[in-house]
């Protein structure tokens, strides 16, 4: 088709209008729109008038940098207010309580999201206070959500450790189904996530960020915040805690062998400024089987140098690491690895990328657990 | 003022019937929230005061939307939040106003000013509320159409570019500029239609 013996047409538009872009066959008559000032001004006309061209215009030009609550995101997921949860309790037996779920007194709603709302709540069989999570009803109906909620109170009913909330009771048949934890006072996570320093000083999530080149958090318990998602970090300390030292080693090699569980202390810093924090980690290794531990023999047999082997100093470094004998491994990568650079690499190459858990102190006195995985840089 | 403000879908009307269903407020409050909370904005009210502006409507509607449904005379949804928007709205920016107003005594001044003040809300909420629709439609557009499609819409229909920058920015000819931007438009148009034939 030839484009100079194109004749103006409203179908033709139309047709032009409707197509997608990949569609070629209307190629010629994009052509001739370029060489018709009459076909661009019906294009724009058979689309919206001027006026709905402006509106369009207006409204996606307006600045929303001053409304920091819908700021690039049309959906409020956090609507929720107590005129709209009081509809989903029974009435309150006090009428400074919110309302009344089984034995639960609702105290006050302390957050919401997109699977439910949670409340402060008194547990009046058991006189204490508990936090509540409650299943939006939206998502009760739906079997595949109330299974999720089940498996996640399940999940974490399983799990007890000073780090983990522990869960006191589920109640997956109550509609909308609820789980009852013990209530910890103090914000979350995304609120404010702190570390402290060598100091002792607070860091804020700006600090922790700004500490942390070289791997990767990938995920933090609880809400993970957004600015320390995806942070690369680097340790470069890390000691048995009960030797009450952290030792400097340089480039600290951070995979270690499958099946350990240890307890470390850890430094962390910015080799842009030297900026230093230490913390706490525990270091585990689950992805392959647990090779045999290493015999009496094998341990008090002599660390071999470099020269002996690279391979052989690097079962050697892992064997230590694996049977916890951290002070060795430390001691080899010192005196060792540490001014051996080939064998660093070596090391680094060979093992597998290292996930630790990092106490952390919110800034309401709260303590957490981030869980931090690092990978080769 | 546009004669006739779009109306809020009859669908998310009816689901408020259920006050369990508080995905029918989530939709409720993405859509309304921004609009109270931009009209608040641009009556000069801080950013907190906006926001607890926002959550006053929000729990005036929770309150009162099971009585409005019950009532025969109970007209449009959206006239009738606009009215508790205007409320809301006004109880809080009127008492500024009449502030400075009080100081000369000149009540019959101050009744005038108040209509004043009533009317330019009334019509911020119809035109952010308008605005909010084509940001809602763009929105889903942007999803669906090719980033150099949205592209040929945005530089020259909001950053001001001429189609010729646009071709020249994107790689392409004035042609597709021209059909790719009337395209994005079109769909805009076409959602937005959509949104005010649901009511």
């Amino acid at each position: 088709m030839n484009s100079d013996i194109m004749q103006c047409d409203d179908r033709k538009l139309k047709l032009l209008l409707a197509a997608n872009a990949h569609d070629v066959e209307h190629d010629p008559w994009i052509h001739h729109v370029e060489q018709c000032s009459q076909c661009q001004s019906r294009l724009r006309e058979l689309v919206a008038n001027d006026n709905d061209w402006q509106k369009a215009a207006a409204a996606l030009a307006s600045d929303e940098d001053d409304m920091p609550c819908f700021r690039g995101d049309h959906e409020v997921t956090s609507s929720w207010n107590e005129a709209m949860v009081k509809q989903l309790l029974n009435p309150p037996s006090h009428p400074e309580m919110l309302g009344r779920l089984g034995r639960y007194e609702m105290e006050r709603m302390i957050g919401s999201g997109g699977m439910g709302i949670v409340f402060k709540a008194f547990d009046t069989e058991l006189n204490r206070v508990v936090a509540i999570k409650l299943l939006a009803p939206y998502l009760a109906v739906r079997g595949s959500a109330r299974q999720r909620f089940a498996r996640e109170a399940r999940a974490a009913a399983g799990v007890r450790d000073d780090h983990a909330v522990p869960i006191f009771n589920v109640e997956s048949e109550h509609e909308p189904p609820f789980l009852v934890m013990q209530y910890v006072a103090g914000g979350s996570l995304q609120e404010k996530l702190e570390v402290r320093d060598q100091g002792g000083n607070e860091l804020t999530v700006t600090e922790f960020d700004h500490i942390l080149p070289g791997g990767a958090i990938e995920t933090v318990i609880g809400e993970t915040p957004e600015k320390v998602r995806g942070k690369p970090l680097r340790l470069i300390g890390l000691a048995d805690t009960a030797a009450q030292s952290t030792p400097n080693v340089g480039e600290t090699i951070l995979n270690v062998t499958p099946g350990t569980k240890v307890r470390l202390q850890f430094q962390l810093s910015d080799f842009s400024d030297g900026t230093l924090s230490t913390g706490e980690a525990t270091i585990e290794i689950a992805d392959h089987e647990r090779p045999s531990a290493p015999t009496p023999e094998a341990m008090d047999s002599p660390i071999p140098t470099p020269e002996a082997g690279v391979q052989e100093a690097i079962r050697q470094f892992l064997r230590l690491l694996q049977s916890e004998n951290l002070d060795a491994a430390l001691s080899m990568m010192q005196t060792k690895v540490a001014s051996n650079r080939d064998l660093l690499r070596e090391i680094r190459e060979q093992v597998k990328p290292l996930r630790i858990e990092v106490p952390v102190i919110l800034r309401r006195g709260d303590r957490g657990m981030a869980v931090i995985n690092l990978i080769k840089p | 003022m546009p004669n006739s403000p779009p109306e809020t879908r009859a669908s998310l009307i009816l689901r408020l019937r259920n006050a369990d269903d508080m995905a029918a407020w989530e939709e409720f409050a993405g859509l309304y929230g921004p609009v109270v909370f931009r009209v608040a904005r641009r009556r000069g009210l801080q950013a907190a005061d906006a926001e607890n502006l926002v959550q006053e409507v929000l729990l005036a509607v929770a309150q009162s939307v099971s009585r409005w449904i019950d009532r025969d005379d109970r007209g449009s949804f959206h006239a009738w939040l606009l009215r508790i928007a205007h409320n809301e709205a006004i109880n809080m920016l009127l008492q500024r106003a009449t502030r400075a107003l009080g100081q000369d005594g000149a009540r019959g001044h101050q009744l005038l000013k108040e209509v004043s003040i009533r009317n330019d809300i009334s019509s911020l909420i119809d035109r952010e509320y308008e605005r909010e629709l084509f940001r809602r439609a763009a929105d889903r557009v942007q999803q669906v159409v090719s980033p150099s499609t949205w592209q040929a819409f945005w530089l020259t229909e909001v950053d001001g570019h001429t189609v010729q920058q646009a071709a020249e920015t994107l790689g392409t000819s004035m042609g597709h500029i021209y059909v790719s931007r009337s395209r994005v438009m079109a769909r805009i148009k076409e959602l937005v239609q959509e949104y005010e034939v649901r009511t």
